[in-house]
C-alpha cells in the first residue's frame, strides 16, 4: 500500500489537533452566513409585499461565491507562503533534505496540506452556499461548476504562495510577494484590461487593420475574480451589472463560450509550472548558480 | 569509507573549501576543526549531501555519492548546528515523523523508536513537547533522529555547543557508544577538550584548506614533544640550570622555586640522555612530568602560526 505523503501527514495531524483551525473555519462559516441572511432579507423584504423575487437568489448567490472566492484568495497565502520559508526560519528544512526526501515530496506535502485545509473551509461552506437552493432558481449542476472554479483557484494561489515560500529566505517577505503577485493578477490585469478597450475604442478608426487590441482581454483569464464572474454571466445572462462590467473588460460572446475551460487550464498549467520550480529553487543540487569572479580568501 | 576528494566550493564568488581532501573510515571519529568561517559547517553539509561541490568530488564506498545522492543521504545521519523545532511535536511524535521520513516500515515504528528512547534516556520525556526541552535534552534527541535509518557515519555539527558539563559528558558517552558498533563521525566543535576524548582522527581547516589530517594519537605525541619537561630538583637548582646549560639540545631553561622548566630540542631518547647527566652530576631529583597536549594547544598552534605568518 502506497504510504501517505510523511509531510503531509505530520503537519495536517498537527493542524487539526488544535483549535485555530475549528475557529477559523466558524468565522469563515460565520462571515458568508451573514453576507447570506442578510443579502436574503435585503433582497425579499424590500418591496414589502407578498411576491418572492426569485432574482434575488441569482444576486446573493453571486455576492456569496465572490466573497467566497476572494476569503479563499486572502487565506491561501497564509497557508502556503509561510510553508517552506518557515521551514527555513525554524532550521529544519535542512534536517528535511538531509534524509533523502526528495524535494518535490516536501512540496507536495506542504501542497497537499494548504489544499485540504481550504477544502476544509469551502466544504464547510456549502450549507450555507445551499440555503440559495430552498428558494430556487440555482442548480446542483452550478454548485459543481463553482467548486471546481474554487478549487482551481485555490490550487493557482496556492502554488504562488509555495514558489514565493521556496524563493524568499524569511516568511514575512514571502507573504509580502504573494499578496503583491495576487494584487496585480486580480487588479492590474483587470487595469491592463479596461486600459486597453478604452484605447482601442478611441483610436479604433485609426489603428493598421488587422491589429486587434481587444485580443489583450485574454490577460484576464488568469484572474479568477473574472472567472467566476463571467461563469455566474453564463449561467444566469440577465445579470445586467455582471453583463456591462464583462463588456466593458472587451471579453466578446465568442470569447465567453471557452472563457471558463481556458481559464482553469491556463491556471492549473501555471500551478504546475510554479510548483516545478519550487521543487527545483529547494533542490540543493540544482539551485547553484555558476560562480565567476571567484574571490580567494588568501586574497 | 567516505572520501572528499579535491573538494572545491565557491558561494557568492567566494571560495569556501579549496581542493580539500580527507578520508573518514567506519569505526573513527574525527575531529574537524577550525575557526568560524573558515569552512567547517559547509564541508559537514557537503558530507549531508546539502551542498553541491564546484570541483572535485565525495565518494561513498567508492562511489560518486551523485550517482544516486537519495541512497546516500539514507546511509548519513545529519545533525547541524541548531536545533530545527516543529511546534506541538512531542518527543515520540518527533521520531515517528522522521521514522515516516525515512520509510521505516509501521511495523518497525514503534521497535525503532522505543529502543532510541531507551538508549539515549529520553524515556521521562516521551510525551513532553519538543520545543521545551533544554539543550542536553534536545541534542539527545537530535542524535537520537541521526540513527534512525540506521546509518553507515554521522556528520554531527557543533554538537556539544550549548550544553553544560554534565551534558557533554553524557553526549561524550554516546559518541563513543555509537563508535563501538563501528560507524564513522565527524565531528566539528569549538569544545576542543572534548573532542580529544573522543576522536581518533583529527582535521584543521583554516581558510577553505586542511592544515592538518592526522591520527589524534600520533599528532598529539607531536605536541607533547613539544611542551617542556618539568623537572623538580631538591637541591643544587644553579648548578643543574648550569649543567642543562651547556647541553646544545636543551633549548631554554626556566626556573618556578624548585621546579624547572626545559624545552629540548629531539625526541625521548635525548630527555633521558638529559636527565641521566643531571643525575650523574649529583643533582637529586625528586620528579619529571610533562605538559600533556591537548586540541586547544594544537589548534592555538595553527593560528599563532597564521597570525606570525600575516
Amino acid at each position: 500500500m502506497k504510504r501517505i505523503n510523511p509531510i503531509f501527514k505530520n503537519n495536517m495531524y498537527v493542524k487539526v489537533r488544535s483549535m485555530k483551525l475549528a475557529m477559523l473555519i466558524l468565522i469563515y462559516d460565520a462571515v458568508l452566513l451573514f453576507i447570506a441572511l442578510f443579502g436574503f432579507e435585503i433582497g425579499l423584504n424590500q418591496n414589502l409585499n407578498d411576491n418572492i423575487d426569485y432574482s434575488t437568489a441569482l444576486k446573493v448567490y453571486t455576492l456569496l461565491t465572490c466573497v467566497e472566492v476572494l476569503m479563499v484568495i486572502a487565506i491561501m497565502p497564509s497557508l502556503t507562503a509561510v510553508s517552506i520559508s518557515n521551514e527555513r526560519e525554524k532550521k529544519t528544512l535542512d534536517i528535511l533534505l538531509s534524509t533523502g526526501i526528495k524535494p518535490r515530496k516536501i512540496i507536495i506535502g506542504k501542497f497537499y496540506e494548504a489544499e485540504l485545509t481550504i477544502m476544509l473551509y469551502i466544504i464547510s461552506a456549502l450549507p450555507v452556499l445551499s440555503i440559495v437552493f430552498t428558494i430556487g432558481g440555482i442548480q446542483v449542476a452550478d454548485l459543481v461548476k463553482f467548486l471546481i472554479e474554487i478549487i482551481t483557484t485555490t490550487v493557482f494561489i496556492g502554488s504562488i504562495g509555495i514558489l514565493f515560500s521556496s524563493l524568499c529566505k524569511t516568511t514575512i517577505r514571502a507573504m509580502v510577494s504573494t499578496f503583491v503577485t495576487i494584487f496585480i493578477i486580480l487588479f492590474l490585469t483587470v487595469g491592463i484590461a479596461v486600459a486597453a478597450v478604452y484605447i482601442f475604442g478611441f483610436f479604433e478608426d485609426r489603428l493598421a487593420q488587422g491589429i486587434d487590441i481587444s485580443k489583450i482581454s485574454y490577460i484576464l483569464i488568469i484572474n479568477p475574480v473574472i472567472d467566476i464572474l463571467v461563469m455566474v454571466f453564463k449561467q444566469y445572462g440577465n445579470i445586467n451589472i455582471i453583463a456591462e462590467f464583462i463588456e466593458k473588460l472587451g471579453i466578446t460572446t465568442d470569447m465567453i463560450k471557452y472563457w471558463s475551460l481556458l481559464s482553469v487550464i491556463a491556471r492549473l498549467f501555471l500551478s504546475l509550472v510554479f510548483l516545478w520550480l519550487s521543487c527545483r529553487i529547494i533542490d540543493p543540487m540544482k539551485n547553484r548558480k555558476p560562480q565567476k569572479d571567484i574571490i580567494d580568501p588568501e586574497d | 569509507m567516505i572520501e572528499v576528494k579535491d573538494v572545491s566550493i565557491v558561494y557568492d564568488n567566494r571560495i569556501i573549501t579549496d581542493r580539500i581532501s580527507f578520508e573518514l573510515k567506519a569505526g573513527r571519529v574525527m575531529a574537524f576543526i577550525g575557526e568560524n568561517g573558515a569552512g567547517k559547517s559547509t564541508t559537514l553539509k557537503l558530507l549531508a549531501g546539502l551542498i553541491r561541490p564546484d570541483g572535485g568530488d565525495v565518494l561513498f564506498k567508492g562511489e560518486s555519492i551523485y550517482k544516486d545522492l537519495s541512497a546516500y543521504q539514507k546511509k548519513v545521519g545529519y545533525m547541524p548546528d541548531y536545533f530545527g523545532v516543529y511546534d506541538n511535536l512531542s518527543v515520540i511524535e518527533y521520531l515517528n515523523f522522521f521514522c515516516d521520513i525515512y520509510g521505516i516500515p509501521k511495523k518497525k515504528i514503534h521497535d525503532v523508536t522505543n529502543s532510541l528512547i531507551e538508549r539515549f534516556g529520553l524515556q521521562s520525556y516521551v510525551n513532553d513537547n519538543v520545543d521545551i526541552l533544554s539543550m542536553g535534552l534536545k541534542q539527545r534527541l537530535g542524535l537520537a533522529r541521526t540513527l534512525i535509518n540506521d546509518p553507515d557515519f554521522l556528520v554531527l555539527d557543533e554538537p556539544m555547543s550549548g550544553m553544560d558539563i554534565v551534558s557533554k559528558h553524557e553526549f561524550k558517552e554516546f559518541i563513543l557508544d555509537i563508535q563501538e558498533e563501528g560507524k564513522g563521525i565527524i565531528i566539528s566543535s569549538h569544545a576542543l577538550n572534548e573532542l580529544s576524548e573522543v576522536c581518533t582522527d583529527i582535521c584543521i581547516i583554516e581558510r577553505g584548506q586542511i592544515k592538518a589530517l592526522s591520527d589524534m594519537e600520533e599528532i598529539m605525541a607531536g605536541i607533547n614533544l613539544k611542551n617542556p619537561i618539568y623537572i623538580n630538583v631538591i637541591s643544587d637548582t644553579e648548578k643543574a640550570v648550569a649543567l642543562l646549560k651547556e647541553r646544545p639540545e636543551v633549548l631554554s631553561v626556566s626556573i618556578d622555586e624548585n621546579t624547572l622548566m626545559v624545552n629540548v630540542k629531539g625526541g625521548k631518547r635525548v630527555e633521558a640522555d638529559v636527565l641521566e647527566s643531571l643525575i650523574e652530576n649529583g643533582v637529586k631529583i625528586s620528579g619529571y612530568t610533562r605538559k600533556k597536549g591537548n586540541l586547544d594547544m594544537l589548534f592555538m598552534k595553527y593560528v599563532s602560526e597564521k597570525e606570525w605568518q600575516e
